[in-house]
């Protein structure tokens, strides 16, 4: 733990590992968090830019703050009670704490699929619908389309073609978490936010979503939290390696691997601890 | 303390030990049983004795002698027999003569309130000398001084006698008359309420001035008039000559008898038709002679008003503020307050909240109302008395914490990620409560709902401070504008049986009816509660696959 | 889609967002507001009663000749034989000021010149002695000149020469004011008004006149709960008795009969409810195979929807005439059930095993249930045989000459079976909850070390579940307490001061459904009645919630397990 410690001293000095903000989506700038009743930080300081239309992983051992982190990215710790932020997020150049940003059209820009699949208790159909409908949008004409079409990038299209009307909890996990992922880029987001997409899943539904999350890279930045290193190494392009709150390590996924700049990166990814 | 019980547990060994815990769980077995036993006792007394009171008994002809004294005959149901000890008895002061410890005692239903002789009887069995069910003797339901029990001598019309003797052509007769008769008297009614009612209000209107049409108004009433009383004369037209169980001849006017039938000659169908038509009379009949006879239907539809009207309250607010609670306060001490607030509100009495409704409701607003909207009929409240709209009111406020009790635990039920589901969707909160959380908690506040409106329609006590009354002359709906009369006394089941069983100037009339309305109200609220479970149950399962 | 459409969509689901927020917060603050309104009205009711008594000088005017006031009374002394008779009996030692007849001349109050207020009344305890001394009250050495009372209440104005004026109200003992009467010194003549409400004095040939607020004299400690004499008691008494029987009395507000019937009423329903709800809640919840308990568990629970009229009915009509019938059987049936179900059992158990494996121990009720129903019929069926062996054949006789128990035929230990039988599904739900949520291993860790079945329960999951078990004992106890329509039909209603189980009672809350409908808005009564469900809503307030508090730490310490 002193040993730890000490590191970690050592890289508040260390220089914070960058992404040029250009072309970049989401950036991230000394953003910190605090919950209420914890005296460490759950996120110290951290700086960050996602580039656009490549898959971004966090990876860490438990409790580092990978999911805070993303969490902050739509905002969803605005539900947690308790919950302060500093420093700031900006999306595309915008800095979604404006007072002037609507929660809601962030959240619709910056969707987000979660641990376990979280279908709503409706029919296939309405679960990926339902993005659309909140919006207003109810023709069936585009809702048919759009539901077809969000359902075939999630590429489940051909296992419920016939089962669009039954219950969407009647679905297998697997077909449930793509479904998700369906009625997220339904809505068409900028950015998708995927916190451990894979990992209440057996390993052939792992398998499916990650090649999903292959296919839909070219049209979506991804950011994903694994706690898989090998599946962090399988789909992204970026890798970021965190450690207490802090971001330890940030670059191209292959060079992390393979040559990472910080020892604590080189011990977590060598199963030394975590 | 350890060391006695060591020291007795050394005593009696380890197998003596064993046989106490098991003669415990023995006990503890047991008391569930005895439990499930008082369940099933109670249901079953309220099932055989509700249920029972339709049921169409024989009429027995006895010969009695009491105390050695000339020879009695009577006519009756038998509605009790019981055992007695004859010390009892003695000091009651009856004689019950030498003979065994324990007597047999019967509580016989002797009808013709009308004519002198008490209607109920306690009687000997040691007494009874003679025994028969004479088919001929005839049971005469009237709308006036109970039943009469009488063997049919002839029917006349107008004084003429038409059929004689007691054979079946009598019967049929009767029969023939008596349908007549109804409908006669059905038609009569009619006419008073419509078109009798109109004539005369469209004379009074135009009275004040020197109108032509008031000839012709008077007209129509003469020629309604006319009708009126060939109707009634042709609801007076029959009697029926009757000879009683001590051979006394009695004119009996069908006018006032509602139907005829010996007990003792009827077949099993004819029975069960007869079983279900008393029944059908009493749930759809009003009551007769000081709530001592007849039907119910006022008290069911008062009871439904009040409890369809309390659900309409406390719906809306109890499901909102269950939203409150569990969506979107801060779980602070504030909200732990108001939980615990709304938790104790369940265990208040009852009886408090009619208190506060009678005081607040009914004299601090009531009274502004009348003083605002009603002036004009000052003193004389309008919603400054006990009346529908504040009793269903103060079961509003009785039934909240149930809705909101039921309420919360759907909500508390539902996966916080559905709700995160949605808000990454982009739904603002009001979007993912409207179209995620409430139709998932659906169940749960028709869970909430249903018990709340069981629990409104078994409660007596508060509404006995807040609106019933044992006999209201109108029902709070009408066609009169605004229909729904919110400041109107009702009548309620509840009270019905508290006001029969316990205020009836004559307790042995009533007793079975008290049984049957009884059963009417828990099978109506069991029913209730039966659905709120099976509701819950299928809310449990339907979301089974969410639960982590 | 153009831009401009996507924003005004926008605004309207922010605007709905908005109302909503704002909806369901009104319906929470309502919900909150509702709640504290019911309490602060109640008290705002009841207030008035503590409200302290006030007179102020209102006018004068030259004195005519009637009446200081028109229908008023002036002073109105015991008869001269009635003051000697009075010391003649030693109980008027000290000579004699002014007097006034009270209570339609059945009780006088005399002062005294060391400035006591003496009041005497006519008692019924001893035929010899027909006037006793009903209370001292102390007026601090007043010295007397006049005394007056209001015709209606026993409200007393002493006035003394100087124009110190104190008033009493006798029964409740309660000193209302005592104030120097500006312009009173020297009264010629004193008056009260028949109300209450005016006050006057003649000085000289001037009439003062004085207004008196003064709405619930008659409500005190004393008069609300201890004992006091009423004119022909023979003794000291705590008396409720709303409607005043006869002229000149005053209704007589002594809660505390109503509050021991509340509380007697209570105490036997949970004598009955308390034991059969636990045992038979340990067996469903630590025994019971669980399809059975799936079944009874419900069906039970469902008994606590009865309606407590239909309960108050069968207790009234049905029970107390069996009751009174077969008491000795009733009596002893809780002793036959006992001794019979251990009989039985240990029978059973010496059964060969192939018969006892055929009811295994989770469904001991099933063969239970014939069991108990023969014994509870055997047992009242044996009354008789029970009066005549044990109480000379008849039992109300036997504790009429025993205990001077007047047997009635609704009494406690009816309300007790029929309130027990009412409050049993409560006790029973919550302690079958508490006892079914104890985890599953730690009844198992006791069983691994060899304990008993029984030692495990009473061992490790009792103690566990204790604060559930407690919380459903308080909460049963909290309905018991609030019930109205079972105490209402099952017992005579008569408010009385004992807790026989063989009398009747009248309860806190039944005495409100009875009376407040036709209480007088604003009158001493109406509010004393509000009192009374200010009690009522406080007992069980406090009673809920400490078995809520009581249930939060249980879970709190085994949130771990």
């Amino acid at each position: 733990m002193t040993e730890h410690s000490i590191n970690v001293q050592a890289l508040r000095r260390a220089p914070a590992p960058r992404v040029s903000a250009e072309g970049a989506a989401l950036v991230a700038d000394s953003l910190s968090l605090h919950y209420d009743g914890s005296a460490a930080p759950a996120l110290d300081r951290i700086d960050l830019a996602i580039p656009r239309q490549r898959v971004t992983a966090f990876i860490g051992p438990s409790g580092c703050g990978k999911s805070s982190l993303l969490r902050c990215f739509n905002r969803m710790n605005d539900l947690i009670e308790g919950c302060r932020i500093s420093g700031r997020i900006r999306l595309d150049g915008e800095d979604i704490h404006d007072p002037a940003v609507d929660v809601a059209s962030l959240r619709r820009r910056v969707g987000m699929v979660f641990q376990a699949p979280n279908p709503f208790p409706k029919t296939v159909f309405e679960n990926v619908a339902y993005g659309l409908r909140i919006q207003g949008i109810n023709r069936k004409r585009v809702l048919d389309e759009t539901v077809e079409k969000a359902l075939r990038a999630a590429a489940l299209w051909d296992e419920v073609k016939d089962r669009l009307d039954d219950s969407a909890l009647a679905l297998s996990g697997g077909q449930q978490q793509r479904l998700v992922i369906a009625r997220t880029i339904a809505v068409e987001p900028e950015v998708l936010l995927l916190d451990e997409p894979a990992s209440s899943l057996d390993p052939i539904s792992t398998l499916r979503i990650e090649e999903l999350i292959y296919e839909l890279k070219t049209r979506y930045t991804i950011v994903i939290v694994t706690h898989n290193m090998q599946q962090a190494a399988r789909v992204s392009d970026m890798t970021a390696f965190m450690y207490m709150g802090r971001l330890v390590e940030f670059g191209e996924t292959d060079t992390l691997f393979t040559n990472p700049e910080q020892r604590q990166t080189e011990d977590y990814i060598t199963g030394r601890y975590g | 303390m350890t060391t006695r019980r060591r020291s007795v547990r050394e005593r009696f060994g380890a197998g003596l030990r064993r046989q106490g815990g098991d003669a415990l769980e023995w006990l503890a077995a047991a008391a569930a049983a005895l439990a499930l036993v008082a369940v099933l006792a109670l249901v079953a007394l309220l099932t055989v004795r509700g249920l029972g009171h339709f049921w169409p008994g024989s009429l027995k002809a006895l010969e009695v002698r009491e105390g050695g004294g000339a020879t009695e005959s009577l006519l009756g149901h038998v509605l009790a027999r019981r055992n007695v000890p004859a010390l009892q008895l003695r000091e009651a002061g009856l004689a019950p003569g030498p003979g065994p410890e324990q007597r047999e005692r019967l509580l016989l239903r002797l009808g013709n309130r009308d004519l002198g002789a008490p209607e109920f009887r306690w009687l000997l069995a040691s007494d009874i000398v003679e025994e028969r069910t004479p088919p001929a003797a005839t049971v005469l339901e009237r709308s006036e001084w109970g039943p009469l029990f009488a063997y049919p001598l002839a029917l006349r019309d107008d004084g003429t006698t038409l059929v004689a003797g007691d054979g079946p052509a009598l019967r049929t007769a009767l029969a023939e008359a008596l349908a007549a008769t109804v409908q006669a008297r059905e038609a009569l009614r009619a006419l008073e309420q419509g078109p009798l009612a109109a004539a005369s209000a469209a004379l009074a209107r135009l009275r004040s001035s020197a109108d032509p049409r008031v000839t012709a108004a008077r007209e129509r009433l003469a020629a309604v008039e006319t009708e009126r009383r060939s109707l009634r004369r042709a609801v007076e037209r029959y009697t029926l000559q009757v000879a009683l169980a001590d051979g006394q001849r009695v004119e009996q006017p069908l006018a006032t008898v509602l139907r005829a039938y010996q007990p003792n000659a009827l077949s099993l169908p004819a029975r069960l038709g007869l079983y279900f038509s008393q029944l059908w009379d009493f749930v759809s009949g009003a009551p007769r002679e000081g709530n001592t006879d007849g039907g119910v239907f006022p008290a069911i539809f008062g009871t439904v008003a009040l409890v369809l009207l309390t659900a309409v309250l406390v719906t809306p607010l109890g499901v909102l503020a269950a939203v409150y609670l569990h969506e979107y306060a801060r779980q602070g001490p504030l909200t732990r307050l108001v939980r615990i607030a709304v938790n104790n509100l369940a265990g208040v009495p009852s009886l408090v909240f009619g208190v506060f409704g009678l005081g607040f409701f009914v004299y601090v607003l009531g009274g502004e109302i009348d003083a605002l909207f009603f002036a004009d009929r000052l003193p004389s409240p309008t919603f400054g008395s006990p009346g529908l709209l504040w009793a269903s009111l103060t079961l509003a406020l009785l039934t909240l914490p149930v809705v909101i009790v039921a309420t919360e635990e759907g909500l508390a039920r539902i996966p916080r990620s559905v709700r995160e589901g949605s808000l990454a969707l982009g739904a603002t909160r009001a979007e993912t409560l409207w179209r995620v959380v409430l139709p998932m908690a659906t169940p749960a506040m028709m869970t909430g709902l249903v018990l709340a409106v069981a629990r409104a329609a078994g409660e007596v006590a508060p509404l006995m401070l807040v609106g019933v009354v044992k006999l209201a002359p109108k029902l709070p709906v009408s066609d009169e504008f605004p229909y729904l009369h919110l400041e109107q006394k009702f009548m309620n089941l509840g009270f019905h049986i508290y006001d029969i069983g316990f205020h009836s100037p004559d307790p042995d009339a009533t007793r079975s009816l008290v049984y049957a309305t009884a059963f009417l109200l828990v099978a109506l609220i069991l029913v209730l509660n039966l659905a709120a479970v099976i509701l819950r149950n299928r809310l449990r399962e339907r979301y089974k696959s969410l639960d982590t | 889609m153009s831009r401009l459409a996507g924003i005004r969509v926008d605004r309207r689901r922010r605007w709905v967002d908005r109302a909503t927020s704002a909806l369901v917060g009104a319906a929470g603050v309502g919900v909150l507001g509702t709640i504290l309104l019911m309490l602060l009205y109640l008290f705002w009711e009841v207030t008035p009663l503590l409200q302290p008594a006030a007179i102020s000088y209102s006018h004068s005017e030259a004195a005519g000749d009637g009446a200081l006031l028109p229908g008023g009374r002036g002073p109105d002394p015991a008869s001269p034989a009635l003051l000697a008779g009075l010391e003649t009996a030693g109980l008027l030692a000290r000579p004699a000021g002014p007097s006034v007849r009270l209570a339609g001349g059945r009780a006088v109050l005399v002062a005294t010149g060391d400035g006591e207020l003496l009041e005497f009344g006519r008692t019924s305890a001893a035929p010899d002695r027909p006037w006793a001394l009903f209370r001292r009250l102390d007026s601090g050495g007043l010295p007397v000149r006049w005394l007056v009372a209001e015709p209606q209440r026993a409200v007393v104005f002493a006035l003394a020469a100087d124009g110190r004026l104190q008033a009493w109200h006798t029964a409740a003992e309660r000193r209302l004011f005592a104030t120097r009467l500006p312009r009173a010194a020297g009264a010629e003549a004193v008056a009260v008004a028949a109300d209450g409400t005016a006050f006057a004095v003649r000085v000289g040939e001037t009439v003062h006149h004085y207004r008196v607020r003064n709405p619930h004299p008659e409500v005190s400690f004393t008069s609300l709960w201890a004992s006091a004499w009423h004119p022909d008691y023979p003794a000291p008494a705590r008396v409720w008795q709303s409607s005043p029987a006869g002229a000149g009395d005053e209704p007589k507000l002594n809660l505390a009969p109503l509050a021991l019937g509340t509380f007697k009423a209570a105490l036997y329903s949970m004598l009955f409810a308390a034991p059969l709800g636990v045992l038979a809640a340990v067996y469903t919840a630590y025994f019971m195979a669980r399809p059975l308990r799936r079944v009874v568990k419900p069906g039970i629970e469902l008994m606590e929807a009865v309606p407590t009229v239909v309960l108050g009915f069968i207790a009234g009509l049905w029970l107390a005439p069996r009751v009174e019938h077969a008491l000795a059987g009733v009596l002893a049936a809780p002793l036959v059930l006992v001794a019979g179900v251990v009989a039985v059992g240990a029978l059973w158990s010496s059964l060969p095993g192939r018969w006892r494996r055929r009811v295994p121990l989770g469904y001991r009720p099933l063969l239970m249930l014939p069991v108990v129903a023969l014994l509870a019929w055997a047992s009242v069926a044996a009354s008789p045989l029970i009066e005549t062996a044990c109480f000379g054949g008849d039992v109300s006789g036997w504790l009429e000459r025993e205990f001077g128990i007047a047997y009635q035929q609704r009494n406690a230990l009816v309300v007790g079976m029929a309130m027990g039988f009412a409050v049993l599904p409560t006790v029973f739900s919550i302690t079958e909850d508490a006892i079914f949520s104890v985890p599953r291993g730690l009844s198992d860790g006791s069983l691994a070390l060899g304990a008993t079945r029984w030692q495990t329960l009473t061992g490790v999951v009792l103690p566990t579940a204790s604060p559930g078990i407690f919380s459903a004992l308080m909460i049963g106890l909290g309905r018991a307490i609030g019930e109205t329509m079972i105490v209402l039909m099952a017992t005579g209603n008569t408010p009385i001061l004992d807790v026989d189980p063989f009398t009747g009672l009248r309860s806190l809350s039944a005495n409100i459904a009875m009376e407040a409908p036709e209480s007088i808005v604003g009158s001493t009564h109406f509010r004393v009645l509000f009192l009374a469900a200010l009690l009522l809503f406080a007992f069980t307030f406090v009673i809920n919630t400490l078995a809520e508090l009581v249930r939060q730490r249980l879970r709190y310490r085994y949130a771990a397990g």
